[in-house]
């Protein structure tokens, strides 16, 4: 039997069973009659159903993608999901080769000060990020492994400082074939008077082949030659987060770890 | 207000009935979900300000009580084990529905919207909140992965 021919198959037989089976909820029940008395009120009921409006309108408008909360949540990071409730980040999504990646939300270390949250999330930098195939085919354990999700500093070399040499780390699970990560580093705030990006490639390692870097003006770019998924998603930290003592700082210790070597 | 709601939703009650147990697997779950999604849009309807899209909207409610469900338990019972609301059906007919359960429940949803719904790609694209090229793909991925399991096991 050919696709067609079992198409027709499953109509006729979504025919017939819709004619045959008996199936009717009781809809004249007390909590129907309940429900329909309340939207008569006026004053603190109609208040209430509002409530209840927005909570159903909110299952109804639900966003194909977990939210950053909802990841953090999933991912045992209660803390950061109090931040993420803050919802003051909107997604971006940008499909490049097999993979769509979306960028859920970012938080930075004097951010979260604000919070008074744990001493473990204070002073990290935070992003949240799904990552599909374009295709719509789940993402597998393999493919999960090949993706590479960092930040970047304007000025900096990305293979130089990125997530590995940040001091970096990163938890992860699969839901519905589509990977939600969590990165965490050292807090890049400091360098908000800087270009930030969050970039993410198919390669395991950030290499000259992923991302431009631009030797006179520090600026890096996606490299156009690239065939494949190379990423990069622009920050948009408040400048006020810059600290250039901090900063001047941190890129000292990283040559001192022979991180960076030159610039 | 209560007529209206009552008329839109009696036209989908069955195909909606179905697509849950498609999902759950348990007519009982099946019911139980059904009973608090009416509930649900019952509240809201009057919100619903374009009444066509009344179908994809409940739809939509259902499929996150039905995944609110399953997060809270599980059940391998099979169709037959539950009650029996389909005795005047055909065997054949139960037979494809028992199929449609056994399968992952991520891609039975495909075949109930698709078929006991009668909705479209964009349709089925609008209530589940992906794109119609990914629709259109887990479609043909669950029509093969039931012809498979309705061929028992063996591709054919």
């Amino acid at each position: 039997m050919n696709t067609d021919e079992f198409e027709k198959k499953l109509k006729a037989h979504s025919e017939s069973i819709l004619s045959s089976f008996d199936f009717r909820l009781d809809i004249e029940t007390e909590e129907f009659k309940m429900a329909d008395k309340k939207k008569k009120f006026t004053g603190t009921l109609i208040i209430a159903a509002a409530l209840l409006f927005t909570l159903t309108g909110t299952t109804f408008a639900a966003y194909k993608y977990l939210t950053a909360k909802e990841v953090a949540d999933e991912l045992d990071k209660p803390e950061l999901a109090e931040y993420f409730t803050n919802d003051n980040y909107t997604a971006k999504t940008v499909t490049d080769g097999d993979y769509r990646a979306v960028l859920l939300g970012i938080a930075s270390g004097r951010e979260l000060n604000g919070l008074n949250l744990d001493t473990e999330l204070q002073g990290g930098t935070y992003a949240v990020v799904a990552v599909e195939k374009a295709d719509g085919t789940d993402m597998t354990q393999d493919d999960c492994s090949n993706i590479c999700v960092s930040p970047l500093i304007e000025g900096f070399k990305p293979w130089q400082v990125n997530i590995a040499t940040m001091h970096g780390g990163y938890t992860e699970k699969i839901s519905d074939g589509i990977m939600y990560r969590i990165i965490e580093c050292d807090d890049i705030g400091c360098f908000a008077d800087r270009k930030l990006y969050i970039g993410v490639s198919d390669r395991t390692f950030i290499s000259g082949s992923t991302y431009n870097f631009d030797e006179e003006s520090g600026k890096i770019s996606e490299s156009p030659d690239y065939d494949g998924t190379n990423i990069l998603f622009e920050l948009k930290l408040e400048p006020e987060l810059a600290d250039k003592d901090k900063a001047e700082k941190y890129i000292k210790s990283l040559r001192n770890e022979g991180i960076v070597t030159d610039g | 207000m209560y007529s209206d709601f009552e008329q839109r939703y009696r036209v989908c009650e069955k195909a909606l009935f179905l697509t849950a147990v498609g999902y759950l697997q348990n007519t009982e779950d099946a019911k139980d979900c059904l009973q608090e999604t009416a509930l649900s849009a019952f509240k809201a309807y009057n919100k619903l300000k374009d009444k066509e899209l009344f179908k994809t909207w409940i739809t939509r409610i259902m499929i996150n009580k039905c995944k609110d469900m399953l997060k809270k338990r599980r059940y391998t019972d099979e169709l037959k084990d539950n009650i029996n609301v389909f005795r005047d059906s055909f065997e054949s007919d139960t037979e494809i529905l028992d199929a449609v359960c056994r399968l992952n429940k991520e891609l039975s949803v495909y075949i109930t919207l698709r078929f006991y719904n009668d909705m479209t790609y964009e349709q089925t694209a609008k209530v589940l909140g992906q794109t119609v090229s990914t629709v259109k793909y887990r479609t043909k991925k669950a029509l093969k992965a039931l012809k498979k399991e309705l061929d028992g096991g063996n591709d054919k």
